[in-house]
């Protein structure tokens, strides 16, 4: 009976299904891979069900966006625990990162992920900097908590991995011979002189989904540095913090993603109005304005205060 | 006295001990010694054997040791040795003779001192009267008292020669004087004559021709004076005719000090004539401060500055002009109230406004006391009275000010007034009665109580809005009930209250269309909106700027919670007017003002309403977005806030109470709200202008508005162009173009966006958007699809862009964040439905972004944040020209440090030293003294010795007779 029912697990998960099918299967699979893990009534079976469940998660993993998001969780689960190999996996990983990452429901379980991932200090340093690189460009289109997490992730990465620390500093007359030695695998000669040439353009291809492809090795985080202007108080004061950390050579300690990768507007919003309000500067006028709108102020704008004008115009419009 | 005191303490020296006599006798004997000559020990110096590299010889003199310890024993001997001798003693001499102090004066000198001080004792007044005792107070009595009563008879006496005058024998010259000195001439004598002394004659006919001398030049210089006087005036009379001093002086002055001046001239003249012309050149100099300084008195005299009132403080400022509303809405009151009796008087009144007052008044004042009112009621009266009072006393200089203000409008209303005076004054009492009873309620209303309601005020009006779209229908039935609670909650007196003080404003209003002077202010929403209902524009301004001033912070300290009640009121109204259809702008922008003005005066007050107004704004949000397909972008109400805040509020504070939690709340909108319409568009873009207003002040960097018109310019794109992009995959600029879009895709529905944006048929002109008829025109007018539209709207975001790229020029990753976006607008640029005037903008701005992203690629630098080490050089520094005792340290403050305590521990040692070399030379005095006494004892020891010895020897010797026999 056992034998029948994994059977049918195992056709039903092999079908290609829809993507809200997906989600509630996954969960079930889920539980039910909990179950027989559990209760170890037969090993054999077990690896079975085992594969046939990683087979499904790669699948969902492929598909991408929110659905990969979710296996994400799953699949760290089988990669640690059961030794599962996962080839291209950072690969994967790296594409996920893409802006709806920091709208999405799950993010706060997908970034603490992410950071666990990132962790082993054995990874290449051009997938390092190619994760960082990636996430602070990200930072620049990302709201405020995203942004804040992005700050925790790539200060991590920076602390774990010394040999991307080019990111933040980089001496000119130094890179050269690091240069050589980095550039072995892309050897492009003429992209080096360029680089040489113009120290400030960013070689980081954004758009690439290879890490191996990005380039990040040659660029630089600037996009952290133009984070510390963030109009939100938090973000700016914590990319300044973090690049004051970083600007002291002796280890620190990672911090926590956790504290950050449930943030969202609400919070942020939240701590902002619950804060005490201490002192309230006004603006200073020589002369109070004696309009609410100028045009200046907003350029492609007109602000018409005759109502005989608006209606008139209103009638037009309606015309047309 | 000093002498006989010394002498006194000497003799009790001298009896006391002879140690004194001894040690005195001692030092003169080593003056003695040191005086004549050198002490043959003093030189002996010291000679410096080598010369030392680098040490400094302080000077070439050599150091004599003996002279050096003699001197320190001199020192000590002068010092330390009296305080010694003094320890023992109770009473001290002073020497307290003339210059015995002072070691430099010879006898001579302190002889001279001596004769000097008994001179002068002698000189002084008291000893005037003393009995003399010698011939030199004869002189002194002779030239004080004789001299000037014979002066006078001895001026006619007849002349002498020279010869005749020295001639003269000392006693019968007596009494003469020498005609020949008072020429002017000095005392002339021969060589031998000055060499003598002078005798006492002619010591008195010197002070005799001195004394006639000064008399003709004071009678000289008199005649001078008068002259220069004579002079002074004529030129001070034609001072007066010219304009300068006309300029400067007052102008009403100036007659009396031209009649002044005529009567002079016609003096002056008079006198001309009679003087001979005699003018002598004359020291002007010394004779012009004495006219002028008459001259100075008599402007002083004449002309005496009136104090002027000194400038207010504020707070009086503010008392005055509430005083002032308050006055003159009694006058008001009472002009309507007077109108029944005296109709024809205020017809005249307001013929002549300059006679009004003071006809009134002496109207009041004269005819009779209260009698018109009669059928006033008594509290009216007493009222009216009062206003008399005040009228009398003070009122009166400033009625000239009164009409100034809403002259016009009162004198145009006087007959009006005299319809309805009954009802005024009904109106007054219940006015009276409804201030008293709101007065008692708001004490009780705390400030949290008042926000509740605020709040619930809030809801109420929030649902006006949502009848008007006809949504939420859930929420409606919660709102409701709170405004019933609220309601509820309001007493019913004070209930009772704002709905007279409401009737009667209104009807003060409809009737007159004159605004009450004095208005309290309102405690709630309704009563003020009762109070504006029909008012013209200028009226409402006018009305809150009449409660400001009557309620003013600085004249009582209670109003501050009044004016935060009346703070609150207007903010609602603020938002309620920009909800109201017909929008108007025009109010609204005259409210912005008081609104301003306002929260520089409560602050903090206006934080919280800030903050609180956020907070609900930021709920009713997060409840409009969980439900797909409402309409969650901000109403006009919220967008008009928002500007009003940022406003009041800096910009560009780090983290400020208001403007914070508005920005974010502004970029949340931008970021979470699904646009569906061309009126989402629109909105969107505002906000982005919005922002692009504040970030300009502060220079932060909002990613979410350059995303939202990323995304729209996106939008703009055509569908055709996207389908090259993805069917050119690998090409990198479309590369780039397709993954952006599929980035955002989810942010914003891009497929439903697409028709809103693209253009589909040409467009001849673009105007900008007028942002009020946008707002007021429903969601799905065909305006908003409509090619003008569009046009319009894309030459917003354009503009904004283009803001943005100015204020963004400064971040380090300028080039990522923009240069996506001049790829875009490069595409949209080819695009054929686009008019040419957009594509040129598209153009210029894409320019913009390259030129300045190229810059920043060849300026830049990769980031350096790390601090480097300083490795620490173990290479010897050298210091040229070295010298030994000089302190090369770098650090200034150590260097000082050290030569400090170098400095302490000099004078230690030297403290150290000196207080053992006292100790020495005490010891030595001590030793000397006991050896002193020791010898002093045995040579007693030995008189007496001797003495015994002698008696025995005549003992023995049987010189003493009787006893020789009987011892043998």
């Amino acid at each position: 009976m056992k034998l029948k029912f994994t059977k049918a697990w195992i056709s039903f998960l092999s079908l290609p299904l829809p993507l809200d099918v997906y989600k509630e299967v996954r969960l079930i699979v889920y539980a039910i891979f909990f179950v027989l893990s559990n209760q170890y009534f037969s090993y054999l079976m077990n690896i079975v069900v085992l594969f046939i469940y990683s087979d499904f998660l790669t699948r969902s993993y492929d598909i991408g966006g929110v659905v990969s998001v979710m296996a994400l969780s799953s699949l760290f689960i089988l990669m640690t625990q059961h030794g599962l190999e996962y080839p291209n996996f950072y690969n994967k990983l790296y594409a996920l990162l893409e802006p709806s990452v920091f709208m999405a429901k799950h993010r706060s379980k997908f970034f603490q992920l992410l950071d666990s991932c990132l962790k082993s200090s054995l990874l290449p340093a051009y997938l390092a900097a190619a994760f960082c690189k990636k996430l602070s460009r990200l930072a620049l289109f990302a709201p405020p908590s995203g942004a804040l997490v992005i700050i925790a992730l790539v200060h991590n990465l920076l602390q774990r991995h010394p040999s991307i620390n080019f990111l933040v500093h980089r001496e000119m007359g130094l890179d050269t011979a690091i240069d050589t030695s980095e550039e072995k695998n892309s050897t492009d000669g003429a992209n080096k002189d360029l680089f040489e040439e113009k120290p400030g353009i960013d070689h980081f291809k954004n758009e690439e989904n290879d890490p191996k492809n990005t380039n990040a090795m040659r660029s630089s985080l600037w996009e952290i540095d133009t984070l510390r202007h963030h109009y939100s108080p938090p973000v700016s004061r914590f990319a300044l913090s973090v690049l004051n950390d970083l600007a002291v050579r002796s280890r620190i300690p990672e911090i926590a993603v956790s504290d950050f990768s449930s943030g969202s507007y609400a919070t942020i919003f939240g701590d902002e109005i619950r804060r005490r309000v201490k002192q309230v500067p006004l603006a200073f006028y020589k002369m109070t304005p004696a309009c609410l709108f100028s045009e200046l102020d907003f350029p492609g704008w007109t602000f018409k205060d005759d109502q005989q004008d608006t209606s008139a115009k209103r009638k037009r419009v309606d015309s047309v | 006295m000093a002498k006989n005191s010394s002498t006194g303490s000497a003799k009790k020296k001298k009896s006391k001990g002879k140690i004194n006599k001894k040690l005195s006798s001692l030092n003169s004997d080593s003056k003695k010694i040191k005086g004549p000559k050198e002490n043959p020990f003093e030189n002996i110096w010291s000679r410096r054997k080598f010369t030392i590299l680098g040490k400094k010889r302080k000077d070439e003199e050599r150091r004599r040791i003996g002279l050096s310890r003699s001197l320190a024993i001199q020192k000590r001997q002068k010092t330390l040795l009296k305080e010694y001798e003094q320890s023992t003693k109770s009473s001290t001499f002073v020497d307290k003779r003339i210059g015995e102090q002072n070691e430099g004066l010879e006898e001579f000198d302190k002889a001279i001192l001596r004769s000097q001080r008994e001179r002068q004792l002698k000189l002084k007044k008291k000893s005037k009267f003393n009995l003399s005792d010698g011939e030199e107070d004869d002189f002194e009595i002779q030239g004080g008292g004789y001299f000037p009563g014979r002066d006078d008879f001895e001026d006619d006496e007849p002349f002498y020669g020279d010869d005749y005058d020295d001639d003269l024998p000392v006693g019968q010259n007596k009494g003469q004087f020498d005609p020949h000195e008072a020429e002017g001439e000095p005392v002339s004598g021969s060589a031998k004559e000055q060499n003598r002394p002078k005798t006492k004659k002619e010591v008195m006919e010197d002070i005799i021709f001195k004394s006639k001398f000064f008399k003709a030049q004071k009678a000289k210089e008199k005649e001078e004076s008068e002259q220069f006087t004579e002079q002074l005036d004529k030129d001070f009379a034609s001072l007066v005719q010219s304009e300068a001093l006309l300029s400067l002086t007052q102008p009403n002055k100036m007659s009396a000090l031209n009649a002044l001046v005529n009567s002079r001239n016609s003096n002056d003249n008079l006198k001309e004539e009679e003087a001979p012309r005699m003018h002598n050149k004359v020291s002007t100099q010394h004779e012009k401060p004495d006219h002028y300084d008459k001259l100075v008195g008599e402007m002083a005299l004449d002309m005496r500055a009136r104090p002027s009132d000194r400038t207010k403080a504020p707070e009086e400022l503010a008392q005055e002009e509430k005083e002032r509303l308050e006055r003159l809405e009694e006058e008001r009151r009472k002009r309507m109230a007077a109108g029944d009796d005296s109709n024809d008087e205020d017809a005249e009144n307001s013929e002549d406004a300059d006679g009004e007052a003071s006809k009134q008044i002496s109207h009041v004042s004269g005819d009779d006391l209260g009698d018109s009112f009669s059928e006033a009621i008594p509290k009216t009266k007493a009222v009216w009275i009062d206003d008399l009072l005040k009228k009398d006393g003070v009122t009166y200089p400033e009625t000239e000010d009164a009409p100034t203000s809403g002259g016009e409008e009162e004198d145009d209303n006087e007959k009006e007034d005299d319809d309805d005076d009954d009802d005024d004054e009904e109106e007054d009492e219940e006015e009276e009665g409804s201030e008293e009873s709101s007065g008692e309620d708001e004490k009780a209303q705390s400030l949290k109580d008042w926000e509740q309601s605020d709040e619930e005020q809030i809801d109420s009006e929030d649902e006006e809005e949502d009848n008007d779209s006809d949504d939420a229908t859930g929420k409606k039935v919660i709102m409701e009930n709170q405004k019933k609670i609220f309601k509820t909650k309001g007493d019913q007196n004070n209930d009772a209250g704002a709905l007279k003080v409401k009737t009667i404003v209104k009807e003060d209003v409809h009737k007159k269309g004159e605004l009450p002077y004095t208005i309290e202010a309102p405690k709630n929403f309704e009563e003020f909106s009762a109070l504006m209902k029909d008012l013209s524009d200028d009226q409402v301004l006018e009305a809150i700027r009449r409660i400001r001033t009557y309620n003013a912070i600085a004249v009582a300290a209670e109003n501050r919670k009044k004016m935060q009640v009346f703070y609150g009121v207007l903010l609602q109204y603020f938002a309620v007017l920009a909800c109201t259809k017909p929008l108007n702008l025009k109010l609204l922008n005259l409210l912005a003002k008081p609104l301003m003005e306002m929260s520089t005066e409560i602050p903090y007050f206006a934080a919280i309403c800030a903050r609180q107004r956020l907070l609900r704004t930021r709920t009713l949000f997060c409840q409009d977005i969980k439900i797909t397909g409402n309409n969650c972008w901000p109403s006009l109400k919220t967008l008009f806030l928002m500007r009003l805040w940022s406003m009041i509020f800096p910009c560009s504070d780090f983290r400020h109470a208001v403007m914070t939690p508005a920005i974010l709340l502004i970029s949340e909108y931008l970021m979470r709200c699904p646009i569906t319409s061309g009126r989402d568009i629109a909105i969107g873009s505002f906000l982005c202008s919005l922002l692009l207003s504040v970030s300009r002040q502060s220079q932060k960097f909002c990613p979410e508005a350059i995303t939202f018109l990323q995304t729209m310019l996106m939008a703009a794109l055509t569908n055709r162009q996207k389908y090259e992009a993805s069917q050119v995959h690998w090409n990198l600029d479309n590369n780039d173009l397709m993954l952006l879009l599929t980035q955002l895709c989810h942010l914003m529905e891009l497929k439903a966006l697409r028709p809103l944006l693209h253009m589909q048929g040409q467009v001849e002109e673009i105007n900008s958007l007028d942002f009020l008829t946008l707002m007021d025109l429903p969601d799905d007018s065909p305006y908003f699809t409509s090619d003008n539209f569009r046009a319009s709207i894309l030459c917003a975001i354009i503009r904004n862009l283009k803001g943005f790229v100015d204020i963004y020029e400064g971040f380090k990753s300028f080039p990522e964040i923009f240069l996506p976006m001049s790829k875009i607008l490069h595409g949209l640029a080819e695009e054929d439905l686009i008019p040419d005037a957009l594509k040129k903008e598209f153009k210029d701005v894409a320019q913009l972004i390259e030129t300045k992203s190229e810059e920043f690629q060849s300026l830049r630098l990769p980031l350096r944040i790390r601090k480097q080490k300083v490795i620490k050089t173990a290479i010897p520094k050298f210091e040229d020209n070295f010298v030994k005792g000089r302190d090369y340290d770098p650090d200034r403050e150590r260097v000082e440090r050290k030569k400090l305590k170098k400095q302490l521990q000099q004078e230690v040692r030297g403290a150290v030293r000196e207080l053992r070399k006292d100790n020495h030379f005490l010891f030595e005095v001590k030793e000397r003294e006991k050896a002193r006494m020791q010898e002093e004892k045995t040579e007693m020891y030995g008189k007496y010795r001797a003495f015994l010895q002698e008696q025995e020897h005549a003992f023995k010797s049987g010189q003493l007779g009787k006893n020789k026999k009987r011892r043998r």
